[in-house]
């Protein structure tokens, strides 16, 4: 066409062969190649025939240019012409083969052709050499078939190319696109695995950028989706920015420093790299540019990566991380601050926690964060057992919200704060209120089981039964549901409706398993065992699994008290061992080392028993930590034939230097064991005087300061405040609560005595002192002239079956006396009057009885009862030496002088 | 046969340095003063602020010396660039004993004019001390540590010589000394992200002494800041808070520490109840400063 253009021009002039190459050339080394093009295509067209042009072999020479030419000048079916004519020559050098294909392969692409483009990314692949090559073209294929819409195709040649041999810098970019679009298509799991299961092997920019980028946006996507550990793992592959803008002004450094080297070296080729250097030094300005504007993204990074510590269970790491970035405060400083709150609360720091969350508050008091902080300060300190203290954040919670759910579920926390302080009625209060007007019916049903819970916690397990039941009914929630079933069950047993328990409990467990099967296990093996149906409390005991290991510990003890009745004592000594060696805590090592030792001694194991007991002694003995030591001493000693120097054997097993909370726990065992209170008390303050407080467990910290307090030494304060210090867990913890108590007695400070002996509950009255503080406990409101709440204390004691005849009598004196002080003589002479007719056996009460009955009987005018009480009294023998005897006889006269007077004077009128 | 060629490459390549270190070269230093002014000579030292260059050719018989006041100078420029390059490899391949004499000989040449040198100059020092370290010449590293760290201008020397300084006083048993510089380096606010020797000491002390609170949390530092580069000590950092958690009772956390422990690819290996170095003689060293332990949670 162009010949024939030329022919018909009127200036036609006829350029050689030697001139057409060299406008070619010419024109290619200056960047033209629409006309270099057009030259080397002329040259071909006109000249390809001539002997001259086969003797040259100007084909293999020409064409490439040419072909490469027409891919520039956009002109890609000349290119591809030229470059197929090329390739199908036989003699080619190999370097140009390669040149030629790939640009071949850019024409196909261009041109649209892109089957054809994928076919010869194969051949090349086929006949290139080195590993490095073939992954280029197949790099360019998996491009090919991505673009195409092969996605799956390409995206796993990627993967391929990616774990291949080939060449470092074509492997990490396969990575980096297949990445990229796994990223794209949300195939979040293979982009993880891309990007994080295998070393970077880069420190090349700009695909360190590329990379970091990658993973922060992974990071992003796994943390949201609650993969923390992951996330975490790609936010520590993301680099700082600043240390990407140093790499990358680098690495601008050294190709400017390249360029300038290569473009003297450089003869025709220069054009292509020029070309090819502007490009990539353009390129990369513009990057750093990019990364020099960008936002420095290292506090979110931080951020981010101390949310995935704390959401991974790893708070402390996460502290560290917040406590930096609250230094330099930012925009999130309120965010910021409340997740250092959290992780503080997470790492076990309840105290610090809180700092914090008042910190925050006080600093950004508005803030959204600052609310949520309220909330984490009250549940902190709902979990420290602060309840008084929580009671009030959530009155402020509720104040300051205007959310009805919010204000609802504060309150239903100030319920459960009143519950664990034993506060039922109030407690009841509230959760009843919320059962009635809660917004969301979850909570509703939630209050609705926190009665019935409330009303089981105050011993009316009939009235919690009721409750449950009607929940029970009404529940859609399959929670509730279990959790009711289960309750009724216990309420039953607590009602000793052993029967109903059982098959209650046993309907349970006919039902799918569920997490309170265990439980229910154990109470449908106590309900058996109380109904004396032992077979069947045993099957349920051993069907406990053991991986439940504090159940089967719990259900051990019936177990073997079954299997000791039936004579399995064999079977009883397996099942305790193979228990322990499933337990870890040390208490219940403890009770079982105590089992197991009276069934080592049923077998006439003595040695067995004693080692067995030994063993845990010295194992945990001197461990102020463990609370169930005392029995252990108190069975090891009445095992053993010379116990002053078995003990003085164990202290010299134990492996620690300060032996010392042993050899005290020796001590309180001796005093304990004293016949005589005198000589008791002498030996728990001999205890006091002989440690340190800081080496004293809590038993022994318990009964010092319960004897101090009973002598009214303000050590005794020193003593308790140590056991709620350093043991807050611990059950001894009443003794503290006593010794406060009855200091605040000695000061005649009743509220205060009351505040203290009200926290010792029902479940303290395996302790010596839990009648007392009941007594003290009823004398300080009866000071305070509240009558009604003293006399309550002393009937619910009255009913307490576990209370002998001296004590019962003692507690009959004390409500007669109450009416007394109170002037209503008709009730205080009714239980007078009982008290020495069922207890006239225990004289300091009975014979105070009857002289106070006389009393009341006088101040109703009833002088002939009054006289008659007082002959029945002195004509008691047993009473002939009280001292209340000579007050009746001069009361008596008294009144037989008042009756005379009387009587005169009735004559008289 | 791996051994032997090894052998034979590095005896061959300590023959090529030390041909290239005493060919003399004809090259002079070069002083280039603020104006831009280039004066070449031997630089011969520094006295009283002024820098001294000795004219290297003249047409008279005697050198003359020339005097530059340091504060009009921009820098200078040695003439041993081969050397300290080739001294960069050796060092950098990790063959620290063999580094040491060509180290040692660029060391004494700037010596005179610590202060005042580029970067690149100053890294020999550091470089030296490092591989000292590395070579358990710990009292030498000490020594030359104590006597340059206050004269190296430059942050990436001075954090260097100061891990060398580090790893020299723990490896050789001068704990007080080691906990000092470790106390130093988180006061001044250095990462843990080139080393994490620092809470390491610490961390390992606070272990000794019981004190596994503190040991957990100063070994946690580290680990918290990590990214996934490899850090210098951390595996021990890993080990210290591993066993401080186990001593705690913390099991669960002890899992996931080791899943990252894993994860990173480092080997922890079992803590012994007896630190090795408390095995070593204790000279009389103690230093008047301890470690404060509530600065101990410094800035990693």
């Amino acid at each position: 066409l162009l010949i024939g253009t030329a022919l018909a021009s009127p200036n036609i002039s006829y350029d050689t062969l030697e001139s057409l190459i060299q406008k070619g050339v010419n024109a290619f080394s200056s960047g033209n190649y629409p006309a270099s093009s057009e030259a080397f295509q002329s040259a071909f067209d006109t000249y390809r025939h001539e002997p001259e042009w086969e003797e040259s072999r100007l084909s293999e020479k020409i064409l490439p240019l040419s072909g490469f030419a027409s891919l520039k000048a956009g002109l890609y079916d000349r290119s591809i012409m030229a470059l197929a004519l090329f390739l199908e020559e036989e003699s080619y050098a190999y370097s140009q083969e390669i040149f030629a294909r790939y640009a071949l392969i850019l024409s196909y692409q261009k041109n649209g052709d892109i089957a054809s483009a994928i076919a010869e990314c194969n051949t090349l692949e086929e006949s290139a050499h080195s590993h490095s090559l073939k992954s280029l073209a197949a790099l360019r294929r998996a491009q090919l078939l991505l673009d195409s819409g092969k996605e799956s195709e390409g995206a796993k040649l990627l993967i391929e190319i990616a774990q291949s041999e080939g060449a470092q810098r074509v492997r990490q970019q396969a990575r980096l696109i297949a990445i990229r679009k796994s990223l794209d298509d949300k195939q979040y799991a293979q982009a993880y695995e891309l990007l994080v299961a295998k070393p970077w092997e880069t420190e090349a920019m700009p695909e360190l950028a590329l990379l970091s980028i990658a993973s922060l946006e992974l990071g992003d996507h796994l943390l949201e989706a609650g993969k923390p550990l992951d996330a975490l793992r790609c936010y520590q592959r993301v680099l700082p920015l600043e240390e990407l803008i140093q790499l990358q002004s680098r690495k601008l450094a050294a190709l400017k420093r390249q360029f300038a080297q290569r473009q003297a070296e450089l003869g025709i080729a220069a054009t292509i790299w020029e070309d090819f250097y502007r490009q990539i030094l353009a390129s990369l300005e513009a990057q750093l540019d990019t990364l020099r504007k960008a936002q420095d993204y290292e506090p979110f990074r931080q951020l981010r990566k101390g949310k995935c510590y704390l959401l991974a269970g790893r708070p402390r790491e996460a502290w560290l991380v917040f406590e930096r970035l609250a230094r330099n405060p930012t925009e999130f400083d309120p965010k910021i601050k409340y997740l250092w709150m959290l992780s503080a609360r997470d790492a076990g720091y309840l105290a610090e926690a809180i700092s914090i969350g008042r910190e925050l508050i006080e600093k950004y008091p508005d803030s959204k964060d600052a609310f949520d902080a309220l909330r984490l300060i009250a549940f902190s300190l709902q979990d420290y057992g602060q309840y008084h203290e929580a009671i009030e954040v959530f009155a402020t919670l509720v104040e300051k919200s205007t959310d009805k759910k919010q204000q609802d579920d504060a309150w239903f926390q100030t319920g459960y704060c009143h519950a664990m302080l034993q506060e039922y009625p109030l407690a009841k209060n509230v959760f009843k209120n919320l059962r009635r007007n809660a917004e969301s019916s979850p909570l509703k049903e939630q209050s609705h089981f926190w009665v019935g819970l409330v009303l089981f916690f105050q011993t009316r397990f009939q009235d919690a039964l009721d409750e449950f039941a009607s929940l029970a009914k009404t529940t859609a929630s399959i929670h509730l549901q279990i959790e009711s079933d289960f309750r009724i069950a216990s309420c039953h047993y607590a009602l000793s409706r052993y029967a109903e328990a059982a098959e209650l409990a046993e309907v349970l467990l006919a039902r799918e398993s569920n997490e309170r099967t265990g439980e229910i296990r154990l109470l449908a093996g106590d309900a058996r065992k109380a109904l004396s149906e032992d077979d069947d409390a045993l099957a349920h005991y051993l069907a406990i699994p053991i991986e439940l290991i504090t159940l089967k510990h719990a259900a051990s003890m019936g177990a073997t008290e079954i299997l000791v009745q039936k004579n399995r004592i064999e079977e009883a000594d397996a099942f305790l061992t193979s228990i322990r060696t499933n337990l870890h805590d040390p208490n219940a090592l403890c009770e079982n080392a105590l089992l197991l030792a009276e069934i080592k001694l049923a077998k006439n194991e003595k040695a067995e028993s004693r080692a067995v007991l030994e063993h845990a002694l010295v194992r945990f003995g001197n461990d102020p930590d463990v609370q169930e030591i005392l029995p252990l001493i108190e069975f090891l000693s009445s095992l053993s034939a010379d116990w002053v120097s078995d003990q003085r054997s164990l202290l010299d097993k134990i492996t620690s230097t300060d032996t010392s909370a042993l050899t005290s726990r020796f001590a309180l065992h001796r005093a304990l064991n004293r016949e005589h209170y005198h000589e008791s008390e002498t030996e728990l303050l001999a205890i006091a005087a002989e440690f340190e407080t800081e080496a004293l467990p809590p038993e022994c910290l318990a009964y010092t300061a319960a004897a101090l307090a009973r002598i009214d030494s303000p050590r005794s304060e020193k003593f308790a405040q140590q056991i709620i210090d350093r043991y807050p867990n611990s059950r001894y913890i009443v003794f503290a609560y006593y010794a406060f108590g009855k200091r605040a007695v000695y000061r005649g400070e009743g509220a205060t005595a009351i505040a203290w002996l009200s926290r010792i509950g029902a479940d303290s009255e395996e302790f010596s002192i839990f009648l007392d503080s009941r007594l003290l406990e009823a004398q300080s409101h009866a000071t305070l002239q509240e009558f009604g709440q003293a006399e309550a204390i002393y009937q619910s004691l009255l009913k307490n079956r576990s209370f002998g005849p001296a004590t019962k009598a003692k507690l009959l004196h004390g409500i007669a006396d109450l009416h007394q002080r109170r002037g209503d003589y008709e009730q205080a002479i009714a239980y007078y009057q009982r008290l020495y007719t069922l207890y006239g056996a225990f004289p300091e009460y009975a014979a105070h009885a009857y002289y106070q009955s006389a009393v009341a009987f006088d101040k109703l005018g009833k002088t002939a009862e009054a006289i008659r009480t007082i002959d029945e009294f002195v004509s008691i023998d047993r009473y002939k030496n009280h001292a209340t005897v000579s007050e009746g006889i001069t009361l008596r006269a008294k009144l037989l002088e008042e009756r005379s007077t009387q009587i005169e004077k009735e004559d008289e009128s | 046969v791996k051994r032997l060629n090894t052998r034979v490459a590095t005896h061959l390549r300590l023959a090529i340095y030390f041909c290239v270190f005493f060919s003399v070269s004809t090259k002079a230093d070069t002083l280039i003063t603020k104006d831009g002014q280039r004066f070449e000579g031997r630089l011969i030292g520094m006295e009283g602020g002024y820098i001294s260059l000795q004219e290297t050719k003249s047409a008279s018989a005697s050198l003359a010396i020339h005097r530059f006041d340091t504060e009009e100078t921009a820098h200078i420029e040695f003439s041993d660039k081969e050397q300290r390059i080739a001294a960069a490899e050796i060092y950098g391949n990790q063959h620290y004993a063999d580094a040491i004499p060509l180290l040692e000989s660029l060391v004494f040449r700037r010596l005179p004019f610590l202060g005042i040198l580029q970067q690149k100059d100053e890294e020999v020092f550091s470089s030296l001390l490092l591989s000292y370290s590395a070579s358990s010449l710990y009292d030498r590293c000490l020594g030359r540590h104590k006597l340059w760290h206050r004269k190296l201008a430059h942050h990436k020397t001075s954090k260097d010589s100061s891990i060398a300084a580090m790893r020299s006083a723990w490896a050789a048993g001068y704990r007080d000394e080691a906990a000092l510089f470790a106390q130093r380096w988180i006061d001044a606010g250095y990462s843990s992200k080139q080393s994490a020797i620092a809470w390491r000491i610490l961390a390992e002390l606070a272990e000794e002494k019981d004190n596994y609170e503190d040991a957990l949390w100063i070994s946690l530092q580290p680990i918290a800041f990590a990214d996934a580069k490899p850090i210098d000590q951390l595996a021990e950092c890993f080990a210290i808070t591993l066993a401080a958690a186990k001593r705690l009772g913390k099991d669960d956390y002890i899992a996931r520490l080791s899943e990252e422990a894993t994860a990173r690819g480092l080997k922890i290996s079992p803590r012994n109840a007896t630190p090795p170095n408390t095995a070593l003689p204790k000279p009389n060293r103690s230093l008047p400063l301890q470690p404060n332990p509530n600065k101990l949670l410094g800035n990693p």
